[in-house]
């Protein structure tokens, strides 16, 4: 479904040009639901033992 | 010079498109994290180290009498009575040490309780205030210390710590067999002690009431042996 959409954004005229940013933008956004998830983590680590 | 397009610079129609990958991009972030957390690879917080002692659960059992009676079978909790038993007032003797964990049935009542209860003189009242009213009294024993408390007369002096003059004295206030005894709660007694005089002030009843329970129940090898444990506590 992912392949799809990216596939969907970069056949339009004015994102032919655009997939390494595209690229480039999903993984920021991976990296950051990654650190999202880890700073949770530690978060609740840190008040259980408080 | 090249005319730009009217959309170049943004995401243009795509912009919905990009949104959607964006977040599934940051959702398969967090899914990774969560994955590798479970496997233990990262992301696992450290528990912290239970230091809290685990004592082992055991089941007491209740038996008649005391540390004399029956096997020695750890653990056992001792003959329920009106006044708790606390490790101070436990008979210690060499032959037949107590084992097994120390088990107190309740908490002692407090002593603030027993001005309230001045001029209850009801065996059953005083076992139902000082268990809450949710231990039934054993028939056994209340029928046997309503038998004793008919009005006799008993040789309270045969009590550790009870010397004729104090005999004379509680008999004037009203206490003459030792199930009458029994029911008096320490605050009580130290009252009429402190109204007797000033040389009885000194005497501390704590352990009267304890000792007349044991001799209104004919227990007279556990008032031996809890006199001898009293005694041996004042010549330390």
């Amino acid at each position: 479904m992912i392949n799809e959409l990216y596939q969907q954004v970069i056949q339009r005229p004015d994102m032919s040009s655009a997939g390494l940013e595209v690229i480039l933008m999903l993984a920021v956004a991976y990296v950051l639901g990654f650190l999202f998830c880890y700073v949770r983590v530690h978060r609740d680590r840190g008040e259980s033992q408080s | 010079m090249t005319p730009m397009h009217p959309l170049a610079g943004t995401f243009g129609s795509a912009s919905l498109t990009i949104i959607l990958l964006l977040l599934a991009a940051f959702l398969a972030g967090m899914l990774s994290c969560q994955l590798l957390r479970l496997l233990g690879i990262c992301c696992r917080p450290r528990r912290a180290v239970n230091t809290e002692t685990v004592y082992m659960s055991v089941e007491p059992e209740i038996t008649e009498g005391g540390p004399e009676t029956g096997p020695e079978t750890a653990p056992r909790m001792y003959t329920r009575s009106i006044y708790s038993e606390t490790p101070a007032s436990r008979p210690r003797t060499k032959s037949a040490p107590p084992s097994g964990p120390r088990i107190e049935l309740r908490k002692p009542a407090p002593l603030v309780e027993a001005e309230s209860s001045a001029g209850r003189s009801s065996f059953e009242s005083r076992v139902q205030e000082m268990t809450g009213g949710n231990t039934p009294v054993a028939p056994n024993f209340r029928t046997e210390l309503e038998i004793r408390d008919d009005g006799q007369e008993d040789d309270l002096t045969r009590l550790e710590g009870i010397g004729p003059n104090t005999s004379r004295l509680l008999n004037e206030a009203g206490i003459r067999n030792y199930a009458r005894l029994a029911t008096m709660s320490r605050d009580e007694l130290r009252h009429i002690l402190e109204t007797g005089g000033p040389q009885f002030r000194v005497q501390d009843p704590k352990s009267w009431p304890y000792q007349a329970e044991l001799a209104a129940r004919n227990n007279w090898d556990r008032l031996r042996e809890y006199q001898e444990f009293l005694l041996s506590g004042k010549t330390r």
